[in-house]
């Protein structure tokens, strides 16, 4: 059976900003060899709708909260795996932009599997920048078992 | 890359993806972990990763993210997208060709958008899938 301290869902655990720069963008996409010259090419990107560059979808995820998880005082769930993501990308990230993230536990729940009991954390870090707008956010699924 | 597919017009469920074909470094991984400030050695040390019970230092389930987005993201140069998700099955390791991969699974015009949405999935050359996930793509229409 399940226990943990329940107090700790929703509750923001951490906030943390980052200024974005344009040589980060190009740095990042060239990192994963990306060839969209949206995110790299200034000139190309100033005749496109978006006006000039942007950050291509995933770099979200280079906004990173130092906090540890809080302790829910699992009552089973000695070892960790990452159970999967799922990113929601509302507006673009530009270069001059400040995004604040916001980390929460969003839900704790429990499955059986064939080996198994399992809990499932799900942290959820929501991103805005500088205007308050939402413009990602990043649900992590953390697989807890004994 | 020699696919693409610009309006939503031209989608059809069930049609593929460009494959993207790659086989990223330990140099790879090591420049992507500093952009990305993911700065666990499991990713970067090879006698770390081992002590953790690895095979060897693995490819981070961000990068495996970021190479999916990024074929999508290829294969629909005018679209948007929406939305991505990963399950990670299995570890990464370096050094290997890898093969992203997708399908399309369905189509939807929903509050003025023009929604494509695809299957994904990130395996080696035998097929060995190593992430699956999917992905929600706006689309433009013709004219």
């Amino acid at each position: 059976m399940l226990e943990y301290d329940k107090s700790l869902i929703g509750r923001e655990f951490d906030r943390y900003s980052y200024d974005v720069t344009k040589e980060q963008i190009v740095e990042f996409s060239t990192a994963l060899g990306e060839t969209n010259r949206l995110y790299t090419d200034e000139s190309y990107a100033k005749n496109t709708p978006y006006g000039g560059i942007i950050a291509p979808p995933t770099f979200c995820v280079s906004f990173r909260s130092e906090a540890p998880m809080p302790d829910l005082k699992l009552s089973y769930g000695k070892r960790g795996f990452d159970g999967g993501k799922e990113c929601r990308f509302v507006k673009p990230i530009r270069p001059g932009d400040t995004i604040t993230g916001v980390d929460r536990i969003a839900e704790v729940y429990e499955k059986t599997g064939r080996s198994g009991n399992m809990i499932f954390i799900v942290r959820e870090s929501e991103f805005t920048n500088q205007d308050g707008e939402t413009v990602a956010v990043i649900r992590q699924s953390l697989i807890r078992r004994d | 890359m020699s696919e693409q597919v610009e309006y939503f017009e031209d989608v059809e469920i069930g049609d593929e993806l460009e494959e993207l074909e790659i086989c990223p470094t330990t140099a790879d991984v090591t420049r992507y972990v500093v952009v990305a400030r993911m700065n666990n050695p499991r990713f970067t040390d090879d006698a770390y990763a081992k002590g953790e019970g690895l095979a060897g230092a693995i490819i981070p389930g961000n990068m495996s993210l970021g190479f999916l987005s990024r074929m999508v993201a290829e294969f629909f140069p005018l679209g948007t997208v929406l939305n991505l998700t990963a399950n990670f099955r299995a570890t990464v390791p370096h050094n290997v060709p890898l093969i992203c991969g997708g399908v399309v699974t369905e189509k939807q015009e929903k509050d003025g958008e023009n929604i494509v949405f695809c299957d994904l999935q990130l395996t080696n050359e035998d097929g060995d899938r190593y992430v699956q996930g999917t992905a929600q793509v706006a689309l433009p229409k013709r004219g």
